[in-house]
């Protein structure tokens, strides 16, 4: 968006999202809700450095920085490359090799059959695990009391080691956590500035293995994460920086540094949770409710569901084969974006990704040496891209230079010529990012006829309307800053602290007030939190939700509890029954009404609320039509208007079709549909009535 | 569209849609069940079949409940010819007409449309219980099928969309906890209901034909893959068998033998030679046996690739009537899991001599399924199952993986969390850890297997425990040593004891308070010289803790004292350890058919030197594949330079009569400890 002259002292609240190329900083005035961007490339090694270009930039000062958002990938690609601290565990006697054991499963995709598969090695090498007496029943009751003298001198040997982080997991900690937080005041004593990761505190639900290895990849992480986060807290604010970095949560929230550093498996896998945030924003102010996300960035394209304007949060996630139990935003990822290679194997099949050029080489048409059709090629050929601008390469892209290899494909697979080889491959991309979506809206119950397609990333908008079409989708949109959308969700998020106590309870009347009493205790404890990050009680809500399932299964359901901020909650068991069987009957098809339910989790979300961004279109239209070119649709058509979005006149309704170009994306509008700039300056398209 | 205009691009769609419906059942029924085997354990598997039953789609379910399925359509397309209806629900668990053990029962929904079959969703779960002798149904002692449980052989519960509720509470009514039942019942049925709405708007979306056609190119496509890489291999006869241990005391330990016809782009699996049908519960109905090859041809051929009938086409499985992988009534099956895996093992064994490339280390073998039953502090009943992952083989690149999934048994978990366990059961979990020493010596040695250890907290419980290689040890390859062998010992009052005088064959075990079934799982089986290993390997895993000092001796000749590594001793250990072996020269007679175990001739002098007597178990080993499993038998007058086998056996070791091999004991089975 345009430079907007601000004053010197107006309050900033900047968003930061630090990619492998590119650095983006956001900025939003927290008074007028003004945002402005700006751009800089990544100083690997001396991050805050490039931040600071920006920053300088956009003319903003320490002074002038209310709040910074910081979303990062630094414990993600730690975990991924498998770079994070030497850690040690304490576990329950017996469990020494639960963490290598697990569920005894693979979970790697596409290893089915597989005679070479092995388990990668664990994060922690055995001779790190240590058993420690101790015992807790599934009541809570200690069945064992902690051996003190003997974890004493385990701890003594694990002192002769280099480790910097342990993790500390016992059996059902989640009901009696007595003994992790003795070991905690041990480990203290002897190892004074260890990092130390309790299970308890980390996950407070049952099932060992999952909430064992979420400890262990809190502990693996957590020097490291410590450390950067304290650094850029150093260099980009000047005094009271406890209150001012904020760290995007995986959850969709924003959490404070000071927690990110306790709880940094919290950020893991937060990187597309920008882009849902700021689409419920777009969402909210636009008055749609049901929305489905697609950002489609060069390697893979991330979807979400969001419902009611509610993201779906997953708790049972995975990375890298190693589960992950902490509240996600439902995002599913798949191997297809605009760099995605299209190749026939040997068996004359197509198939296109998850092989990816990425940017280097790039596509064929970034003239960088890429020698592989890619999705942006095949969109190049049917000249749904332009042609006009350089994409990132110091050649212009040519048609010329895809035309070869697209055609020798066909060959390869005796499909008429290039153009309709080019249109399988876009083909083949849509159904995969169709088929994903599918799993997290269709297979859920979802109706997508009722949705409204929110999408973004580089390459989003150009394929958006084929993706609503072979979903029924009958409306899209095209936010604002498209190519950066997922830096402004970074904006747009609440402080959020996500609580949760494991409750196995019947659900009639009697529970009900052991129920409202543990609501009241979680909400005491959310509120101290947030007051001691610097917020007030007025801008705190609360929300709360119980996890239910009939007796005799094992997965639940979320059922709302509270959705206002009243402070005193008074659940009651015959209306969370009828919410119950209501939402059981849309997500799986029927319900067992003739069933008794039982409530397993409780859970409270407190969340401060920010200031948030107002898009509006200040500009001036112009002229938007720019040219006109061939386009291939389902069939080549002539003179297909051009336009520059930012000269399109608001609120005008024009028909397909139609390409649209702004700096970073290019949307195409097929016959069929129609298109209009919005008051949001988000384009919206429809299918013709 | 038509069908003839069907291009590779909505192939790809129709595909990746079907296998998306799947995907939708296997998750829809995860979140829905009451029981644990399925919610948390996974144990089933959704399929889309067409009208003949051929498989058309399935997704990350497990092959050895899918394959058999065209038999069950076959099985309701016999019974029910022409009266078969949209709404109409099957049941059907019989395995002489394509059922596996009665646990697995396959829930079976035509969906039509234009009033033409379409394709038909399939649930095979298994069914925690299904009454029978012993809590979980499944023991390792059942002598016919009625001591399994209910056998269905095509039922139809529901008659166009109405349940025959009085048919399901007999069901439900003669199998254990009827509640759970009758809930995993609905689920299921909810499960295929959705499939069906899915396959709706997809025959909706394309046109009848256009499917038709589609689900007709992807079968001709799997197939033409298939013979591609058949095509690649050598032509030629391969032979390779493979024996269970023995399910009592007195009985043969039973044989599968397969012999493989590799001709262009064809290949013939014949099971002909193996055991005729047992008295045990080790049989089961052919659709079992060829599973159990298939997944192994599958592994070695084609791992990444979606499955569909078309796979099948190019393979010939001949099964003959009357051995046990062929059954009849009466013949129980509740065994059928350890079946499908002497399958895979003696598939294993042939492949790796097509492909010894390819070739790695011997796994589990069993499916060691393991059964608590009694009863909660509510009085309500509860029944505990689980069936432990065990080391997986050693292969050129690398060493086997610990307590892991292998590759012929799909990826559900294999056990449960303690602490769900321990919620739902009066069960304490007290160990689950990696079982030292267990490995399968090699070059690149086998994974560790697992010790998890039970503890019962309430005063009665009963065991009932199937499994296998608890006798015959999972095999190693190219001189690589066999791994541990399952064991299953109760713990009372600190004694060991065993629950059963057949080692993994369990029926019933009465249990009391404070017992602890301590399961240990085998190891993987070793590639290569376990003498050629690099020591240093030896050293970390024995820093690590996972191989003692003493097995580091003993089975790898390596010498570490003090935590430090002995060069010089592990070189004069090594050599003295290579000098003592005694290679024999193999001499071979001509064999007939028999039914009996295979025996080898040996001097007295040379029985002696091994430490055994007649009838214990031997296995030769050969440099270049699978080791021959062998029973001893004392011949005077024989040199002791010699051994002598069957003519068969020596084409099995792929040896010719004359050559050097060397016989070793078997492995011991694992010396109880607490």
């Amino acid at each position: 968006m345009s430079a907007h002259l601000v004053d010197a002292m107006v309050m900033n609240v900047i968003g930061i999202d630090i990619g492998g190329t590119f650095t983006d900083v956001v900025a939003l005035d927290a008074n007028s809700g003004m945002l402005r961007a700006a751009k800089a490339f990544t100083i690997r090694g001396d991050e805050s450095q490039s931040v600071l270009a920006c920053l300088e930039e956009l003319g903003i000062t320490h002074e002038g920085i209310e709040r910074l958002v910081h979303g990062t990938t630094i414990g993600t690609n730690a975990i991924l490359e498998r770079r994070g601290a030497k850690t040690a565990l304490l576990v329950t006697q017996g469990f020494r090799d639960l963490l290598e054991i697990g569920r005894t499963r693979r979970m790697a995709p596409d290893t089915m059959f597989s005679l070479r598969f092995r388990r990668p090695p664990t994060l922690v090498p055995r001779p790190f695990r240590y058993d420690v007496a101790e015992r807790m029943l599934a009541s809570g009751e200690v069945l064992t009391p902690l051996d003190e003298k003997k974890l004493g001198a385990s701890i003594k040997q694990l002192k002769k080691s280099d480790v910097t982080a342990v993790a500390v997991c016992y059996l059902h900690s989640y009901v009696n956590a007595e003994h992790e937080k003795k070991t905690r005041d041990i480990l203290r004593k002897q190892l004074p500035g260890i990092s130390i990761s309790l299970s308890h505190e980390v996950v407070s639900e049952y099932r060992e293995f999952e909430r064992l290895s979420t400890t262990v990849l809190n502990a693996y992480i957590s020097p490291l994460m410590e450390k950067y986060l304290s650094e850029l807290e150093d260099n980009l604010t000047a005094k009271d920086a406890q209150r001012r970095l904020f760290v995007m949560a995986s959850s969709g929230g924003i959490m404070s540094a000071t927690r990110a550093k306790q709880f940094p498996v919290k950020t893991v896998l937060s990187g597309p949770a920008g882009g849902v945030s700021a689409s419920v924003l777009i969402g909210r102010a636009s008055g749609l409710s049901n929305l489905i996300t697609c950002d489609m960035g060069g390697t893979s394209t991330d979807v979400a569901m969001i419902r009611e304007l509610r993201p779906r949060v997953g708790v049972d996630n995975v990375i890298d084969g190693l589960p992950l139990k902490i509240p996600q935003v439902d995002i599913n990822t798949v191997g297809a974006g605009g760099g995605s290679i299209a190749e026939v194997d040997a068996h004359g099949q197509l198939r296109v990704g998850p092989r990816s050029a990425g940017a280097n080489p790039g596509p064929i048409c970034y003239g960088r040496g890429g020698t592989e059709v890619t999705v942006t090629d095949a969109n190049l050929m049917l000249q749904r891209l332009a042609l006009s601008k350089p994409l990132g390469g110091k050649i212009s892209p040519s048609i010329e230079s895809v035309r070869g290899s697209i055609r020798s494909l066909a060959k390869q697979l005796g499909l008429g010529d290039e153009f309709l080889m080019a249109a399988g491959i876009i083909k083949i991309a849509i159904t995969k990012m169709v088929a994903s979506i599918r799993e997290i809206s269709i297979s859920r119950g979802h109706d997508t006829r009722e949705c409204v397609l929110v999408a973004f990333g580089g390459a989003g908008p150009m394929h958006a309307v084929e993706v609503a079409e072979e979903l029924h989708i009958p409306s899209i949109l095209v936010p604002a800053f498209a190519g950066n959308f997922s830096a402004l969700g970074l904006l747009t998020s609440d402080i959020r602290h996500d609580l949760v106590e494991t409750m196995l309870e019947h659900n009639r009347p009697e529970a009900m007030p052991r129920i409202a009493s543990a609501i009241g205790r979680m909400r005491k404890e959310a509120r101290s939190r947030l007051l001691a990050e610097g917020f007030s009680d007025k801008v705190i809500v609360y929300s709360t939700s119980v996890d239910m399932r009939y007796r005799g299964q094992a997965f639940e359901v979320s059922v709302p509890l509270t959705a206002d901020n009243s402070e005193d909650a008074k659940p009651d068991a015959g209306q969370l029954m009828d919410a119950f069987h209501r939402i059981y009957a849309s997500l799986y098809g029927h319900a067992n009404t003739d069933q008794e339910a039982e409530i397993v989790n409780l859970r409270l979300v407190g969340a401060a609320q920010t200031v948030k961004p107002v898009v509006k279109n200040p500009s001036n239209p112009g002229e938007a039509l720019i040219g006109r070119r061939m386009v291939f649709f389902d069939k080549p058509i002539e003179d297909v208007p051009v336009y520059d979005r930012d000269l399109l006149t608001p609120n005008e309704t024009m028909a397909g079709p139609a390409i649209i170009e702004e700096s970073s994306a290019t949307t195409v509008v097929p016959p069929g549909w129609t298109f209009r700039r919005d008051d949001f300056d988000s384009l919206r398209i429809d299918r013709e009535a | 569209m038509s069908g003839e205009s069907l291009d590779p691009v909505t192939l790809e769609v129709i595909q990746e849609s079907m296998i998306s419906i799947v995907r939708e059942m296997r998750a829809n029924l995860i979140a829905t069940a009451y029981s644990s085997v399925i919610h948390e354990a996974h144990d089933f598997s959704c399929v889309l079949v067409d009208g003949q039953g051929q498989i058309i789609a399935m997704a990350e379910d497990n092959p050895s409940h899918i394959f058999p399925v065209p038999w069950s359509v076959r099985a309701m397309n016999e019974h029910f010819a022409g009266d078969i209806h949209p709404g109409d629900v099957f049941l059907h668990n019989d395995p002489y007409t394509g059922g596996t053990h009665l646990n697995d029962i396959a829930m079976i929904y035509p969906v039509f449309t234009d009033g033409m079959p379409a394709l038909f969703p399939v649930v095979r779960a298994h069914w925690s219980d299904v009454g029978g002798t012993t809590p979980g149904s499944i023991s390792g002692k059942n002598t016919e099928i009625l001591h399994d449980g209910v056998r269905i052989p095509i039922l139809k519960v529901a008659n166009r969309g109405k349940l025959n509720d009085s048919l399901l509470e007999l069901l439900f009514a003669n199998m254990r906890l009827p509640r759970e039942r009758r809930g995993d019942f609905l689920s299921t049925w909810g499960t295929c209901q959705v499939a069906e709405r899915r396959i709706q708007e997809l025959s909706a979306r394309y046109g009848v034909n256009t499917l038709q056609e589609a689900m007709k190119r992807l079968l001709d496509r799997a197939d033409r893959r298939m013979r591609q890489r058949i095509s690649s291999l050598k032509d030629g006869e391969y032979v390779y068998e493979h024996y269970l241990d023995p399910a009592r005391l007195d009985s043969e330990p039973v044989r599968t033998r397969i012999r493989l016809k590799i001709e262009k782009d064809q290949m013939i699996v014949d099971f002909v030679g193996s055991s005729p049908q047992t008295t045990s519960s080790f049989n089961s109905g052919a659709a079992v046996a060829t599973t159990g090859a298939f997944i192994v041809l599958k592994a070695f051929l084609d791992p990444g690739e979606p499955i569909n009938h078309g796979n099948f086409r190019a393979i010939e499985m001949r099964v003959p009537e009357g051995c046990f992988l062929n059954a009849k009534y009466p013949a129980s099956c509740a065994g059928a899991s350890e079946v499908r895996n002497a399958a895979t093992s003696a598939m294993l064994g042939v492949m790796d001599q097509v492909m010894p490339e390819m070739m790695a280390g011997d796994i589990k073998g069993t499916a060691n399924h393991v059964y608590i039953g009694g009863t909660k502090r509510s009085g309500e009943p509860f029944i505990f199952y689980e069936y432990p992952a065990a080391g997986t083989g050693g292969s050129p690149e690398a060493d086997g993986s610990n307590a892991l999934r292998n590759f012929s048994e799909g990826d559900f978990s294999s056990i449960q969390p303690a602490e769900a366990v321990e919620q739902e059961t009066p069960l304490l979990i007290e160990r689950c850890e990696v079982r030292t020493d267990s490995c399968g010596g090699g070059v690149s040695r086998g994974g560790f297997g697992m010790r998890r250890d039970i503890r019962l907290m309430s005063d009665r419980g009963i065991l009932s425990i199937s499994s296998n290689k608890n006798v015959l040890p999972p095999f190693g390859v190219n001189a690589g040593l066999p791994g541990a062998s399952n064991d299953f010992f109760v713990i009372r009052k600190g004694k060991v004891i065993a629950p059963s005088e057949t080692p993994g064959k369990v029926s019933g075990f009465p249990l009391r308070r404070d017992d602890v079934v301590s399961i240990r799982t085998s190891g993987g089986g070793g590639w290569g010289e376990a003498l050629d290993r690099d020591p240093r390997k030896v050293l970390t895993d024995v820093e690590d803790g996972y191989l003692t000092a003493r097995a580091a001796k003993e089975e790898f000749g390596v010498v570490i004292e003090k935590g430090k590594l002995s060069a010089p001793k592990t070189t004069a250990l090594r050599k003295k350890l290579r000098n003592a072996r005694r290679p024999l020269v193999l001499q071979t007679f001509a064999e007939g058919d028999t039914d009996e175990r295979r025996f080898c001739e040996l001097a007295p002098g040379v029985m002696k030197q091994l430490r055994v007597k007649d009838g214990m178990p031997l296995e030769i080993e050969t440099p270049h594949g699978p080791v021959l499993r062998v029973w001893a038998r004392t011949k005077r007058n024989l040199s002791s330079e010699v051994v002598r086998i069957g003519n068969l056996g020596a084409e099995v070791l792929r040896v010719r009569a004359g050559e050097r091999v060397l016989v070793r004991r078997l492995r011991a089975t694992a010396q109880p400890s607490r």
